[in-house]
């Protein structure tokens, strides 16, 4: 008769299991328990060779069941099976039936003299009668090909009134009206049936003006439903009913008073005039990995939060576009952030990326790309004019998400050849990154003046129209056109008369920008004879040979992430000094100061794992990591030291927030050099150190700070985030992350002063330096080293001459008592228009 | 240095690692208790204090018999997943040693292998289901690619201990699909798995024992 042994981490179990089947079988069946382990104090686990000496005891040629709980019992009795004679072994089977039931079943089928095969049948729908008792099959998920319900479905047939079919907003519109109801509804044009809760497929049915929509709606209230729908199409679908042709929120080009039709005026917010052909950010070219997942569900999770961050960028972007600019031209700016929002919360498009996800263990960024270009394809292909555009709505919407989910590798935008650039946004990142020399032009559908855009854009040299509205999205890529980023104006077609006098007059303005650079080679110096040293910060090594190329006088800020990201384990001591040594070879001697890495939970470097944090921006992050990572710092220490023997190297230590992190990282350095000087190589013992001033911390001890350095950089891009505690990357808040904030400013002034006192010099490497608007101020503040992204350079040199320093303090003690960003802005503007002329 | 591991430097590092996990007995309980049943330290501890015991009586017989005891010792003594599992991993192990007294590296590396497919065959596990895979998956390959580039025995050995700690490092935000955290589900994501952790330190202790004689 078969035998059968029951193993369970609990003695006690297995014993108790036992009885339980005994009382069945009263003696007519052997088995054994081999339940715990020996040892008193801690006797719960399984035993492999208990289960051996178990199974020998209850063997006979019939065979031997052997029952588990879970866990290591599973392994452990596969392990016995190694230790028994492999004739027997065959005959030993393991069962996954629960332990109980098992038992109980399978030994009362061997009491009956059933086989090894039937009793282990027994035992595994031991559970059977369980489920059947507490109605448990009613819990079960329907089968598959049944319908979702057997409620009748009601149809509505409509002729689609509106001149323009079902475009973005009569399907929003849809979308909309369905989420409110229980029932399903789909719609059918001609052959092709779509979800009408899905704003991608309404659109894309590319039903147009005449043609009949079937809409089928089964649930609890799908009559209500329908009859909603009723209502909605003798509403025209929300359209105008005198519609001749486009909306504007859907490219209709607005008419101005004396403007000609084929030019759009938008706010002139970076001078100069462009000629060129439109690329919009869609065509910028992304290179997205491709990789494996170990975890598909956990890579699931992560595109839906990256999608729930975009959605609540875009319903923020609508509100605060709404708030900030008023008027008119609010709705239809707002209107095309509402149209993203609503492509990304179609839960067709977002089931479809999870379930790719899932089913393929993809990366979530590869799948999203593949089902945006795909979706984008669909909204080419149709006929209508107005929804084929949507393509470019779908495209900017994709790369929102993308940005989520590849946080800072979305830097630089790369173009194939010059073009204008044209996007619904730039976020002030995007902005910061554009080269002068492949982006001609900018054109943002929404934005003001003031805008971070604008800002830098006027920095760069890049003439600029924003605010222009949504009829620039119907500019077609490839075609060439023209802005006037003074007057706002864009020719969207050019006759021959345009052509030549903006040709004219770009190249006039390219003359005085021609002559900028050239002077950019030569010293800053102010009218009263103070010389400001304009720097270049820089990611890489080669970007210090296009800094010198653009008049920087050396570095005054290395990030030196980029050395170290994307790559499996650190740069070698070697490399680093390679680095080093390169950058500063193109400085003709010029000063090169490192900023010791600095990653946190927002960049993460795999061979430097930090872990998630609810908020990276105030945490474990600059030299509050790097401090515990102790070969990497070691590695960067010894390489800035080595460079340091023959280049003109400083170095700066970022994040600092407290004297101790301060101490703590001086002594580090101390320490290097001893070591180097014990190995005899040969570095400079005198090694300028600086430290980054963005904590407000450090500008609150930075007269405790400033007797332990040479000198400070103030980094204003994260002052101005901490100071204000606001996120430059929420668009609710980001204005309030303003370097003109009076705050801001008073910072600054306190630490130059705490510099002055200690007889230290103070630099600048935020986007402040390289703001002309503000140099005047900074100049004023004691500032004597500005370091900025290369382009901006030449028009930063050209200010400091118009500067007189007395002059510059007096403007600072008047910025210093207004109450707002705005008021400093148009003291400054107001200076700056006395100043320079052209 | 030696380019050889000797088999008293086997069961020296057989007896440290009792000595270890005798010492980490708690913080090996402690991680088993954030996603697991709370006795992976007192598992290890027990098994490795049992082959503690039984070294003597095989340190004069040969290598693969002194692993094979070992594997022995703790399949019957550890009561975890982990003792099946170890066990498999040294008894594979000591069947794939040379009739020798000494380990080269490419020796090491044959027996690591053996026994991890052992461990592979046991548990069914894959390399990102948490468990003692993850550290052992990459402390082998580095052992391996540090052999091919013609380092030496520590410099391999300092290779393979550091991906089985950066295997441990991964292990973190991973979701366990194997074993009792398996039960948890996402709340096991946050945590080094108990088994990696128990793995790298026993190869850290083996890179010790080689770096004390070197
Ligand atoms: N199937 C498996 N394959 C590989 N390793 C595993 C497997 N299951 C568990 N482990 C490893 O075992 C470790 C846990 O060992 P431990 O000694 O605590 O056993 P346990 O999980 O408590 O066993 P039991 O199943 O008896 O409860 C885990 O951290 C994991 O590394
Ligand atoms: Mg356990």
């Amino acid at each position: 008769m078969i035998g059968f042994v029951l193993v369970s981490h609990s003695a006690k179990i297995a014993e108790g299991a036992r009885e339980l089947a005994e009382q069945m079988t009263q003696g007519r069946v052997a088995i054994a328990a081999a339940g715990g382990i020996d040892d008193p104090a801690h006797p719960i686990g399984t035993d492999p060779m208990k289960i051996v000496a178990a199974i020998e005891a209850v063997y006979s040629d019939d065979g031997v069941i052997v029952l588990m709980d879970l866990g290591s019992a599973l392994m452990s009795a596969e392990t016995a099976l190694e230790f028994i004679e492999p004739e027997r072994a065959e005959r030993v089977h393991l069962c996954s039936a629960p332990l109980v039931e098992g038992i109980v079943a399978a030994a009362v089928q061997a009491t009956a003299g059933g086989t090894v095969d039937q009793a282990m049948a027994e035992a595994q729908s031991a559970l059977e009668a369980k489920r059947a008792h507490l109605n448990e099959a009613a819990m079960l998920p329907p089968a598959q090909d049944e319908p979702i319900t057997s409620d009748a479905t009601h149809t509505l047939r409509v002729i689609i009134p509106n001149a323009l079919g079902l475009h973005a907003r009569p399907a929003a519109k849809l979308v909309a009206l369905t989420g409110q109801y229980q029932a399903n509804l789909t719609l059918r044009v001609g052959d092709r049936t779509v979800n009408a809760r899905s704003i991608n497929q309404i659109a894309t049915l590319g039903a147009r003006q005449g043609d009949e929509l079937i809409a089928a709606a089964v649930g609890p209230d799908a009559v209500d439903l329908l009859a909603a729908v009723q209502r909605l199409a003798d509403d025209n679908f929300g359209d105008p009913l005198d519609l001749p042709a486009a909306p504007s929120a859907d490219g209709q080009i607005e008419r101005h008073d004396g403007v000609p039709d084929h030019v759009i005026v938008g706010i002139g917010a970076s001078p100069g005039i462009a000629i060129g052909v439109v690329q919009r950010l869609e065509d910028e070219r992304l290179a997205i990995p491709e990789r494996n997942v170990a975890d598909s569900l956990a890579e699931a999770a992560r595109f839906d939060a990256a999608v729930a961050t975009a959605v609540a960028d875009l319903r923020q972007l609508e509100t605060t576009t709404r708030q900030r600019i008023g008027g008119e031209r609010a709705g239809d700016q707002a209107g095309i952030f509402e149209a993203h929002r609503l492509i990304l919360e179609d839960p067709e498009l977002i089931a479809r990326v999870t379930e790719a996800i899932t089913a393929t263990s993809q990366n979530a960024e590869s799948i999203w790309w593949a089902q945006v270009q795909a979706l984008a394809d669909r909204y080419r292909a149709l006929p209508d004019p107005y929804l084929s555009g949507r393509a470019a709505d779908v495209i900017d919407v994709g790369k929102r998400v993308l940005r989520h989910l590849l946080p800072g590798q979305t830097r630089g935008l790369r173009f194939d050849q010059p073009c204008i650039l044209v996007a619904a946004d730039l976020s002030p990142s995007d902005t910061a990154q554009l080269d002068s020399a492949q982006v001609l032009g900018i054109i943002t559908v929404a934005g003001g003046a003031t805008g971070h855009t604008a800002i830098l854009a006027r920095a760069l040299g890049i003439p600029a129209v924003v605010g222009a509205g949504p009829a620039v999205q119907r500019i077609e890529a490839g075609q060439q056109i023209a802005l006037d980023g003074g007057s706002g104006w864009i020719w969207t077609t050019l006759s021959d008369d345009e052509r030549q006098t903006l040709a004219a007059q770009r190249a006039d303005w390219l003359e005085a920008q021609q002559q900028l650079r050239q002077r950019a080679h030569e010293p800053a110096i102010t009218r009263d004879g103070l010389r400001i040293e304009v720097a270049a910060n820089i990611g890489q090594p080669d970007d210090a040979r296009q800094g010198a190329a653009a008049g920087a006088e050396g570095v005054g800020l290395f990030r030196t992430e980029l050395l170290f990201m994307g790559r499996e384990s650190a740069p070698t001591e070697d490399e680093q000094y390679q680095a080093y040594c390169e950058a500063a070879s193109h400085l003709s001697g010029g000063p090169l100061i490192v900023r010791i890495l600095d990653v946190g939970a927002d960049k993460p470097i795999d061979y430097l794992p930090v872990a998630a944090e609810a908020n990276p921006f105030l945490g474990y992050r600059g030299v509050r990591n790097w401090l515990d990572a102790p070969a990497i710092a070691r590695a960067q220490l010894r390489a800035i030291c080595r460079a340091s023997a023959e280049h003109n190297l400083k170095i700066m230590f970022p994040m600092v927030s407290t004297i101790a992190e301060l101490r703590d990282v001086r002594e580090r350095l101390r320490a290097i050099q001893a070591e180097l000087s014990a190995e005899e190589i040969a570095h400079n013992p005198d090694l300028e150190v600086g430290v980054m001033i963005e904590v407000p911390a450090a500008v609150l001890m930075a007269d405790q700070l400033a007797p332990l350095v040479d000198f400070f950089s103030i980094g204003t891009n994260d002052l101005a985030q901490y100071i204000m505690a606001a996120d430059r990357g929420n668009p609710a808040v980001n204005h309030l992350a303003d370097y003109c904030q009076p705050a801001v400013l008073r910072a600054i002034r306190l630490v130059t002063k705490a510099a002055d006192d200690a007889g230290i010099w103070v630099g600048m490497c935020g986007e402040m330096a390289g703001d002309p608007l503000a140099v005047p101020l900074l100049v004023g503040m004691g500032i004597t080293e500005l370091s900025m992204n290369a382009p901006a350079i030449p028009a930063v040199k050209a200010v400091i001459r118009t500067l007189d320093r007395s002059a510059c303090q007096a403007l600072v003690d008047q910025a210093l008592a207004l109450e707002s960003p705005e008021a400093v802005r148009t003291l400054l503007e107001s200076r700056a228009s006395e100043q320079i002329s052209g | 240095m030696s380019e050889m591991l000797t088999k008293a430097q086997l069961v020296r590092w057989l007896e440290t690692s009792a000595d270890l996990f005798a010492a980490q007995k708690a913080y090996l309980t402690e991680l088993d208790s954030a996603i697991g049943d709370a006795d992976h330290g007192i598992n290890m501890a027990r098994g490795f204090a049992k082959v503690a015991e039984k070294l003597p009586s095989v340190a004069e017989s040969d290598i693969g018999n002194i692993l094979k005891t070992t594997g022995m010792t703790l399949m019957s003594s550890v009561g975890g997943a982990s003792g099946p599992l170890y066990g498999t991993f040294f008894m594979r192990a000591g069947q794939a040693a040379p009739d020798q007294d000494v380990l080269a590296a490419s020796d090491l590396a044959a027996i690591f292998e053996a026994g991890l497919a052992g461990l592979v065959q046991r548990g069914r596990a894959e390399v990102g289901d948490k468990t003692m895979i993850d550290a052992w998956t990459p402390a082998l390959a580095a052992l391996k690619a540090s052999i091919a580039a013609d380092e030496t025995l520590l410099e391999a050995l300092i290779a393979c201990v550091n991906a089985a700690e950066q295997g441990v490092q991964d292990s973190i935000p991973l979701i366990a699909k194997k074993g009792r955290a398996s039960y948890l589900g996402e709340r096991s994501a946050g945590h080094p798995d108990p088994g990696a952790t128990s793995s790298y330190y026993l190869l850290k202790v083996l890179l010790e024992t080689v770096k004390a004689d070197a």
